[in-house]
């Protein structure tokens, strides 16, 4: 059943760059007028460029950056000219990311108004000491107050943000921001390792070593714990960092993993079409004036080639609690993966195919089989990457 | 031409003091070679060696040259071998000399090496032309580098010349002194024939090519010959002297230079050092100093990819047809596959042998740590040759041990002596003597065990003398020694290649370097990996690769998975570049790590 595609709009702007963040964004202004001139001009283009013109889109994502830093009639606008532009059709989700540091009642009602119907807030943690080592803008309860803020403003979709292995974090403080999350009760959890980029002030202060790395013990503690308490409250788990209450899985994230196209738009966007992915320059200045001479603001583009799809197939598939169809692999690669994976999947302690995905294997191994699906166990979910790079090794 | 007007004679220098450069002038000089022709040379020299089946590499050329007094004479320029693996060879070519040119860098003075070559031609009874060249350089120190000669050879200020080859200075006045100071070639033209091989290279057209002096007797083509050590009969298909182009002559004899090719297939036939005779006119007696040359220094070498073991195989082949000296046979590891042990004159020799299939031969190899070879004598009294740490026999069967001692000569600026006691004593190093060749520069005699200066012994002696000492030695001896085995073991398995053979008192080091560096360069794995270095049964060092716990990529959305998947291509690729040991995957630059110390 081929899915409706996506459309993800990249917000470069931040009031202040977090120490950890490796994301696109400024946190000067200025530019803000040009960018969505810029944006709407993209926008514009794309629109009579197959396939985005034709396809039907159902997901929206504003993402950053901080989308919640946008005038609500700037947001109202973004919304107007991509539904004239594109045939976004049916029952739509329309998400954007918000930082509790710049929620205020009256917008979030707006955002809901223009449109908007899923707010994902980036609550990282509810304790002000790991807060401000991640140096994020908010503390803990204007954490709180953001997603009771979204909730009163009407938003009937709320997401929020978590980090484990924060420096400093210990198993209690994960413990209490897990129980805070659960009793605030919102739609989606999305609950992160904290990824150390060797470049960010983070880690550079690590390697400094004014900071330490949290142990990786404590780390993998802390994320089977997080999944513990997590379904335990009711919550599905259903990608490796994603859980969600019933019916509340992130559908426009989704389609990355399960290969639908996506266009994105803005500096630094990825898009992809089926066959080839591209993404725009990451620089708002450069982005501005390609499209001030009409020209699309990518910077790269890739053809992918059989093994680069199969790749990919492992890669996403392995992601989702739903794994990675075997039947699309044999299309795909014209050969059964169990059987060219056979040693590889021996060497990585073979299956357990009376376990189901993302649960304890008793036999401790770290891949099963259900419904012509590879996917991995509790087991095989800490050690994805390991996984990954051996499967990906058969193609 | 008459005896009287040959001259035999070399050149002993240091690398880098204009060898080469002073050659070219006195080719030039004699208008051996136009300056035009000079440069067609290196331009046209792959197609010339090709096509017409010469060599351009200069092993000796005969020089025509009218001197000041009228009478034409012939000179003879016999290439030597400039580094220190290849001191056999060198002395092959001073014995079919009579002189000999020194050139001293008027700026760096003289060096290890050039002693060592010049003390082997005083002993050959060459007569010795000093020329201290570079003497444009700003940095020229003219008087002091005169001290240093006439101390070291006792000859007269003003019989030193002067020289820039760069400049062409002082170019006639070499040529005037060789004629004047060199003494004609000796030698009976009917006695029987005895002609001594300083080179030999392969032609892929013709087969060995070997140059040669003729001490005793004539060689005519046609004739039967006779190789003395190999004991081999040919027939000297073509003999001639050696210009740009081997130029054919009817004959070759006593006194003279040239060139002969018998249809010996490979050099193996015509080795330096060897006598040749003729079958009608055989002499009794080789000349002196014949040997057979031995490799010093073994080591593995392993295509990274299986699939070039056969690639390897053909290039060693074809180095060996022009190298006499170097040896392998098929090796068979464990951990690296199937490779070749390969045999060297010394450490330079085996770089630029490697470096040669890598960069000639486009190979990628790994090599394993260069060892000796070490004589095992086993309680039943048989003496086994070892020159793989894997055939050492059983420690319990060995009586004793020998490894191969050298004794050598450490020149240095006197205010380095401290330091370079210090690295020779921490080297095993069994102190002879010091000589002052003047009073800044000292002459430190050493032995040391082979072993200890094959690695990085050159390295190190130069940085703790800020480029200044050089070091020359020769093979002296075996001596029993307390050598031990130590292997390093990953997950309990020995890993057969990166076996040491190693004197009992640095074992503990060696190990725990080469576990420090496994550590750091193994990958953590999905369980724990015990690195343990060993002597017998004894565990004397180790270190603990843990097991990954979390491996997960927290985030992959829209904007990741080009990232991730490069990161898959790049694994894949990395995979490649690993070897699988037991359970266990090992990067390549594991066993190149531990080659760096």
């Amino acid at each position: 059943m081929p899915d409706s595609s996506a459309l993800y709009i990249h917000v470069p702007y931040c009031k202040r760059k977090c120490n950890y963040c490796d994301f696109y964004s400024v946190t000067e202004l200025d530019s803000k007028k040009r960018y969505f001139d810029a944006l709407n001009k993209e926008i514009s283009l794309y629109s009579n460029k197959p396939p985005f013109a034709l396809d039907t889109i159902n997901t929206i994502y504003l993402g950053g950056g901080t989308p919640s830093l946008l005038a609500p009639e700037e947001a109202l606008l973004l919304l107007n000219h991509l539904k004239w532009n594109f045939h976004i059709t049916g029952r739509v989700e329309v998400s954007f990311e918000a930082n509790p540091g710049t929620v205020l009642q009256t917008n979030l009602y707006s955002f809901l108004k223009a449109g908007f119907n899923r707010i994902t807030i980036g609550v990282q943690s509810f304790h002000d000491g790991e807060l401000a080592v991640l140096t994020r803008i908010h503390n803990g309860e204007e954490a709180i107050n953001a997603v009771r803020l979204a909730r009163k403003a009407g938003f009937e979709n709320i997401g929020i943000d978590l980090i484990f292995g924060i420096p400093g974090q210990t198993p209690a403080s994960w413990r209490e921001s897990l129980q805070r999350a659960v009793d605030l009760r919102p739609h989606h959890i999305s609950m992160y390792g904290l990824t150390i980029e060797p470049h960010t002030p983070l880690g550079l202060a690590i390697k400094s070593r004014q900071l330490s790395r949290c142990d990786e013990e404590l780390e993998r503690d802390m994320y089977l714990k997080g999944i513990e308490v997590l379904e335990s409250a009711g919550y599905e788990h259903y990608e490796i960092s994603n859980l969600a209450l019933q019916g509340y899985r992130s559908r426009h994230n989704q389609k990355y993993w399960n290969g639908n196209p996506y266009l994105g738009l803005g500096p630094a966007a990825h898009s992809f079409n089926g066959i080839q992915r591209w993404w725009n320059c990451a620089n708002v200045e450069q982005y501005c004036q390609y499209l001030d001479e009409d020209l699309l603001p990518f910077e790269k583009k890739e053809q992918l080639s059989i093994e680069q799809k199969c790749q990919e197939l492992i890669l996403l598939g392995l992601r989702r609690k739903e794994g990675i169809d075997l039947q699309q692999w044999s299309q795909v690669a014209s050969g059964d993966l169990l059987t060219s994976a056979e040693p590889v999947i021996k060497e990585l302690g073979g299956l357990d195919t009376r376990t189901l995905p993302f649960k304890n294997s008793k036999h401790n191994r770290l891949l099963t089989v259900l419904h012509k699906r590879l996917c991995l166990t509790r087991q095989g979910l800490l050690l994805y990457d390991t996984v990954c790079e051996k499967l990906a090794q058969v193609i | 031409m008459k005896h009287t007007n040959i001259r035999n004679f070399c050149i002993i220098a240091h690398i880098d003091h204009g060898k080469s450069t002073l050659a070219d002038r006195l080719l030039e000089a004699t208008s051996t070679i136009s300056k035009a022709e000079m440069k067609d040379q290196v331009l046209d020299s792959m197609d010339l060696e090709r096509e017409r089946g010469i060599t351009i590499k200069m092993h000796a050329i005969t020089m025509e040259y009218q001197a000041k007094n009228g009478e034409k004479y012939i000179l003879n320029l016999i290439d030597t071998p400039g580094h220190v693996d290849f001191t056999y060879e060198v002395s092959r070519s001073l014995a079919a000399c009579e002189g000999a040119l020194l050139i001293v860098d008027a700026a760096q003075g003289i060096e290890a090496q050039t002693v060592s070559n010049l003390y082997m031609a005083i002993e050959n009874d060459l007569e010795i032309i000093p020329v201290i060249n570079k003497i444009d350089l700003p940095s020229a120190q003219i008087d002091h580098v005169k001290q240093q000669i006439i101390d070291i050879i006792g000859c007269k200020d003003e019989e030193i010349l002067l020289a820039s080859a760069k400049m062409g200075l002082g170019i006639p006045e070499i040529l005037e002194e060789v004629v004047k100071k060199i003494p004609a070639p000796q030698g009976d033209t009917e006695a029987p024939t005895r002609a001594l091989i300083f080179d030999s290279m392969f032609n892929a057209y013709r087969g060995a090519v070997a140059y040669i002096r003729v001490k005793e007797g004539t060689i005519r083509a046609g004739q039967q010959i006779r190789f003395f050590n190999t004991g081999k009969v040919f027939e000297a298909q073509e003999v001639g002297i050696l210009r740009l182009r081997q130029i054919k002559h009817d004959s070759l004899s006593a006194g003279e230079v040239g060139y002969i090719i018998a249809g010996a297939k490979d050099v193996k036939d015509t080795k330096v050092g060897d006598t040749i005779t003729t079958v009608n006119n055989p002499a009794t007696e080789a000349l002196p100093g014949y040997r057979e040359v031995k490799p010093m220094v073994y080591s593995g070498l392993f295509p990274s990819d299986t699939d070039q073991y056969e690639d390897l195989r053909a290039a060693l082949e074809k180095l060996r047809l022009n190298d006499s000296a170097l040896f392998y046979e098929p090796e068979t590891s464990i951990a690296l596959g199937f490779g070749f042990r390969c045999g060297f004159l010394g450490l330079l020799h085996m770089e630029i042998i490697q470096e040669r299939l890598e960069r000639e031969y486009l190979l990628d190899l790994v090599t394993t740590v260069p060892n000796v070879e070490f004589h095992a004598f086993t309680k039943v009294g048989t003496m086994v040759a070892v020159d793989n740490p894997a055939n050492l026999p059983p420690v319990n069967d060995i009586e004793h041990i020998e490894e191969p001692f050298i004794t050598s000569s450490i020149l240095t600026p006197a205010e380095y002596v401290g330091n370079i006691m210090a690295l020779a004593m921490e080297r095993r190093g069994i102190y002879i003597n010091t000589e002052y060749i003047d009073k800044t520069r000292a002459n430190l005699h050493y032995e040391f065990p082979l072993t200890e200066v094959i690695f990085d012994f050159y390295d190190k002696l130069k940085s703790i003398s800020r480029g200044y000492a050089s070091f020359d030695y020769e093979f002296k001896d075996y001596r029993a020694s307390e050598v031990v085995r130590l292997d390093i073991l990953l997950n309990g398995d020995p890993v057969d290649a990166l076996s040491v053979i190693v004197h009992k008192d640095k074992a503990y080091e060696w190990g725990r370097k080469v576990c420090e560096k496994l550590q750091e360069l193994i990958p953590r794995q999905m369980f724990q990996i015990a690195i343990q270095a060993s002597i017998g049964s004894k565990v004397i060092a180790r270190e603990t690769i843990k097991a990954l716990r979390k491996n997960v990529t927290a985030k992959c959305y829209g904007g990741d998975i080009s990232r991730k998947r490069k990161l898959l291509e790049k694994q894949k690729e990395g995979k490649k570049r690993m070897k699988q040991l037991g359970t266990v995957q090992v990067p390549q630059e594991a066993f190149l790590a531990v080659l760096k110390g």
